[in-house]
């Protein structure tokens, strides 16, 4: 296989199909930051539909949402002389990153962090998992059962033998 | 959220604070096993940095020797506060230090026993007993190898005078010990005069550091120990700022960076951040702190907190300690004359005094990285 030279590499384009079977087409350079995607691209495997099983087409369009931002912004292209420039970018990202978190919803979120994960998006997979540890902190066990529609397993023995152990964090 | 991978699960979980990880096990079977998994611990401690630090309060008055927790990582919540932590079996101790979920204790009646704890699984082990020390002062640094995973103390040892204590010699005798090994290994001579911190200790780069007094205050180098090479260097100062001859510097870790708190010419309190590591240009001056005191600690009434002085923090309240950053960047974090936590923010000079519900009144704070690691397997296993 050769090589593609760098110029025509950025403006190659993957087709990516979600598990409900819509194609999205995506720049070659804004892929690479899905961890598989690069890997496939450096394989030389990429012609044709690159199916994605476990994303469907909305959470698929909320990932590539995400990535073209990170792509549209990123500093490492530019110059940017000033090192005030530079944190105002940084912080305009982060404002960015925020808002597109909290805007989902629960079952968003949770597309999210299994298609991120899937995808091996490692910046996404860590805001969104940052978002749900925000969730869970300071919640009851109850609480967070509830948030993740989990059952106890634990006899009443069991659940009272280790609030006992840790009697202190659920005064 | 029912069908997350256990992978993500312990990618959230590595993200809470350590009151938020022990209610977490009560959620289920599975996650109770999660929480204990010891990659979770190593996962937590690679996202410490990016929470709020975890402070743990030792206090003197009106209870003798009790410690708090206080998670500022959980803060915005309204479940914060502060929670007393069982202490263990020393009936008087002090907190040398912290490194990585563990405590260092030091028996303070001045026998030779020292324990590592870690206050929120409440494991304590008791280090093996070194040589005796009459008339002898010792400095202690506690560390992590990241290579061996191991943790090491160094204790280097000045003989005083027989009478008084006034009077040391400027040449240590160094000792180090590797938790999980039987007996402490003699180092040899160090011809550095260490000054000891309190419990703030200053890990940066996998190197502990100390700054230093030679009797001429010109050449009062800090020195760095290295935990994994075993080895003592200088590292370089900034000409600047009063930090090459000042002998009361304080120093910190902002961020990851070595810091020093100094007060400058005019008596104002400064802190310098050395942002890249051994590298002397690169000393910036990064808060300015001035003389300020926070409005509640203006009017104190000393008469009902008379008993306050038999306390041994009483010699320590007359000072401002930076404990460390906030996770935001620009907020440092103070602590005033053991009885106030404040942040001061660099962009726009402003003070916050924070105040939680239970808070005692007067209080040495350490930082700390919580954690739920069981010892006996950091100190024995690998």
């Amino acid at each position: 296989m050769s090589t593609p030279s760098s110029s025509v590499f950025s403006y190659r384009v993957l087709k990516l199909k979600s598990s409900d079977g819509e194609i999205f087409e995506v720049k070659q350079t804004v892929a690479v930051q899905s961890g598989v995607l690069k890997q496939m691209m450096e394989d030389g495997c990429t012609e044709g539909e690159i199916p994605l099983n476990n994303v469907d087409s909305p959470t698929l369009a909320k990932i590539i949402e995400w990535c073209n931002k990170h792509h549209d912004d990123d500093v490492e292209g530019r110059v940017l002389s000033q090192e005030k420039e530079k944190e105002k970018e940084k912080a305009d990202m982060k404002r960015w990153e925020s808002e597109f978190i909290d805007a989902l919803n629960r079952d968003e979120l949770y597309f999210l962090l299994i298609g991120s994960n899937y995808m091996n998006i490692k910046e996404l997979l860590d805001c969104a998992a940052q978002k749900v540890a925000g969730m869970v902190k300071g919640k009851t066990p109850e609480a967070i059962r509830e948030m993740f529609n989990i059952q106890s397993d634990f006899t009443e023995e069991e659940e009272k033998a280790i609030r006992k152990e840790n009697q202190w964090a659920f005064n | 959220m029912e069908y997350l991978p256990r992978e993500i699960i312990l990618d959230i979980l590595s993200r809470l604070p350590v009151t938020s990880l022990l209610q977490s096990k009560l959620v289920c079977k599975a996650w109770h096993n999660l929480v204990q998994d010891p990659l979770l611990v190593c996962m937590h401690f690679s996202h410490a940095t990016e929470n709020d630090p975890c402070l743990v309060l030792h206090c003197d008055y009106p209870i003798r020797n009790q410690l708090y927790s206080l998670e500022l990582s959980a803060l915005g919540k309204d479940d914060q506060r502060v929670n007393k932590i069982r202490v263990p079996v020393l009936p008087e101790f002090k907190v040398v230090g912290s490194c990585k979920g563990l405590l260092y204790l030091c028996d303070s009646s001045a026998k030779d026993i020292v324990y590592v704890y870690n206050p929120f699984t409440r494991y304590y082990i008791e280090l093996p007993k070194s040589t005796e020390l009459l008339h002898q002062y010792p400095v202690y640094g506690f560390g992590f190898n990241q290579t061996t995973n191991k943790y090491k103390v160094i204790k280097a040892v000045y003989r005083t005078h027989l009478r008084g204590h006034r009077i040391l010699s400027f040449e240590a005798e160094v000792q180090i010990l590797t938790l999980g090994s039987p007996a402490w290994r003699n180092f040899g001579r160090l011809p550095y005069r260490l000054i000891h911190q309190g419990p703030s200790q200053v890990l940066v780069c996998g190197r502990i550091h100390w700054h230093t007094w030679s009797g001429v205050r010109s050449s009062c180098p800090i020195i760095s120990f290295d935990f994994e090479d075993e080895q003592f260097r200088e590292v370089p100062k900034t000409d600047c700022g009063g930090l090459d001859h000042r002998p009361n510097i304080q120093l910190v870790d902002l961020g990851g960076c070595l810091s020093a708190a100094v007060y400058n010419n005019y008596g104002e309190f400064e802190i310098w951040i050395m942002k890249e590591y051994n590298v002397k240009e690169s000393w910036i001056k990064e808060f300015n702190i001035g003389n300020h005191v926070p409005t509640s600690l203006e009017e104190v009434d000393w008469i009902s907190a008379q008993p306050f002085k038999d306390s041994k923090l009483y010699g320590k309240s007359s000072f401002v300690r930076v404990l460390g950053l906030l996770k935001t960047g620009d907020e440092v974090l103070l602590e005033y004359r053991c009885r106030a936590l404040v942040t001061c923010n660099k962009k726009d000079g402003t003070f916050k005094h924070l105040t939680f519900p239970g808070l005692p009144n007067w209080f040495e704070v350490v930082v700390h990285e919580g954690s739920l690691n069981w010892i006996d397997t950091l100190v024995n296993d690998t």
